[in-house]
């Protein structure tokens, strides 16, 4: 392979932040890890003195947890939709932009388990999953699910890294050693023939097609994990498409925010342009409607049957106890989102990062008044009841986003954000095309 | 066949195998690919 003795300007700005860190960047660390820090000790309180320290109780046994459990998987869906399947349907602009999305993928999935730890009480208990489990119960299918997806999900983030943990292997200089034995391991031996690259595009080709359908998976179970039960609003088979749908919705947008953070941040402006921000915007504005769609069929059929224990539950959500997180909720991920995005002025940085950032929000709220409503309004046997978190359910809630941040920061402090030989290779396409095109206008001419 | 879905689905244990088996074979799978990847032999070994 042909070593160009100068770096490109795509070398140059992503390997920079690789190179040397600036002083916002540390401070920027140090304060996530300030509140990863504040998680921690909310951890240890409550491992300390059990789950009493929160706001659960009975019958609302579950509540933030298990709302950030399904929020984080819910994140998680960014890498398969953007990585995999405009990798399949061979969208050009993906190029840059599939490596970040990977990378939130896979933390935001450890970021998902780790909120079960958090809603056992007892950790050790995680353990009889595998002892004792009983694949009758859904929680089973759930750890298979998650399982799954991690492992894929870490296998698609790592194989398209190959060429260029190879490149940082032999070229990159003014890094300390232990950093350059890391890539030289990490890149198994990777030399770059073209039978290699043959054999890595298939294999990457197959994981697409194939973590599609495991990431569906995911959030299918997920949802099933509540329409398996008899609670009012979540006994209902909606709910497999409406988690889908929300899930694709919140990773879209959660990754409009990382990409323009660290577009401004790392000077990416020219790989993370107009024309990624105007179709994934576009997109964004299509599951705006979808996601609108399903929240209305929902609640209109669940309010039209009045079913006494759902009709509660429909009341709490529209004008009762949690009436301003539901309207929070629809402005957030339905009338701002079709304001904004709707024109091709609102498909910029700025405005998306806006709207992404509500829309992130109003998803979370979104989790949050799916678990806890529902549980507070039971159908047998137990009085209405009334959950509040507590603090130390906020420090973990606020110490896990802040540990997601921290853990794709250091991801990319250590790695490329864009995929290097990805990105060349479609600017080789794309001169092709270009020569091909004056061709062909060149011979029309004549 | 009812047996055996119904000793699959409710015997302890067996649900943690499978919970186990999946996730494992599918990362079997993925190091065997990147063994794949990894044997390939450079172009100028290939020639001599």
């Amino acid at each position: 392979m042909d070593k160009p003795s100068r770096e490109s300007e795509l070398e140059q700005t992503v390997l920079g932040p690789i190179r040397h860190s600036t002083m916002p960047f540390w401070l920027v660390l140090g304060g996530l890890g300030l509140i990863v820090l504040w998680g921690l000790v909310s951890l240890g309180q409550q491992w300390w003195l059990g789950l009493g320290v929160t706001g659960l109780n009975r019958p609302v046994y579950w509540g933030v947890y298990l709302s950030n459990f399904v929020f984080f998987s819910g994140i998680s869906m960014a890498g398969t939709l953007i990585s995999a399947i405009l990798r399949l349907t061979q969208a050009e602009w993906r190029r840059p932009i599939t490596r970040i999305a990977e990378t939130i993928t896979f933390f935001a999935l450890i970021l998902c388990l780790m909120q079960i730890l958090f809603d056992l009480g007892r950790p050790d208990r995680f353990l009889y999953l595998f002892i004792w489990g009983r694949y009758a119960s859904p929680f089973l299918w759930d750890v298979t699910a998650i399982s799954l997806y991690l492992i894929s999900s870490g296998f698609y983030l790592y194989l398209p890294m190959l060429p260029d943990l190879a490149r940082l292997r032999d070229r990159l200089t003014g890094v300390p050693a232990w950093q350059r034995r890391l890539y030289g391991i990490l890149a198994l031996g990777w030399h770059g023939s073209h039978e290699q690259h043959r054999r890595l595009e298939k294999a990457i080709s197959v994981m697409a097609v194939l973590i599609v359908p495991i990431g569906v998976s995911v959030h299918s179970v997920v949802s099933w994990i509540f329409g398996m039960t008899m609670q009012p609003m979540w006994h209902s088979t909606i709910l497999g498409p409406y988690f889908v749908v929300g899930a694709i919705f919140s990773g879209i947008a959660m990754l409009f925010i990382l990409m323009t953070i660290l577009r401004r941040a790392w000077r990416l402006e020219r790989w993370f342009g107009d024309k990624q921000y105007n179709y994934l915007g576009m997109l964004l504005l299509a599951l705006t409607l979808l996601w609108g769609y399903f929240t209305f069929a929902e609640h209109l059929t669940t309010a039209y049957a009045t079913l006494i224990h759902e009709a509660e539950v429909v009341e709490l959500r529209l004008t009762g106890e949690y009436a301003i997180w539901f309207w929070l909720m629809v402005a957030c991920n339905f009338v701002l989102p079709i304001l904004i995005l709707s024109w091709r002025k609102g498909r910029t940085p700025t405005a998306t990062f806006i709207v992404s950032a509500a829309i992130v929000i109003g998803m979370w709220v979104e989790r949050y008044i799916i678990v806890a409503p529902s549980l507070t309004r039971p159908v047998l046997g137990f009085e209405p009841a009334v959950y509040t978190p507590s603090l130390i359910e906020i420090g973990l809630t606020l110490g896990s986003l802040a540990l997601f941040a921290l853990l794709v920061l250091i991801f990319f402090k250590l790695f490329p954000i864009i995929s290097i030989w990805e990105v060349e290779e479609g600017e080789a396409i794309e001169a092709v095309k270009r020569k091909a095109r004056e061709l062909v206008t060149a011979e029309a001419a004549r | 066949m009812g047996a055996l879905l119904s000793w699959i689905t409710d015997t302890p244990g067996a649900g943690s195998f499978i919970a186990l088996l999946i996730p494992g074979a599918a990362f079997i799978a993925y190091v065997l690919t990147l063994r794949w990847i990894q044997t390939v032999p450079p172009e100028d070994q290939k020639q001599e």
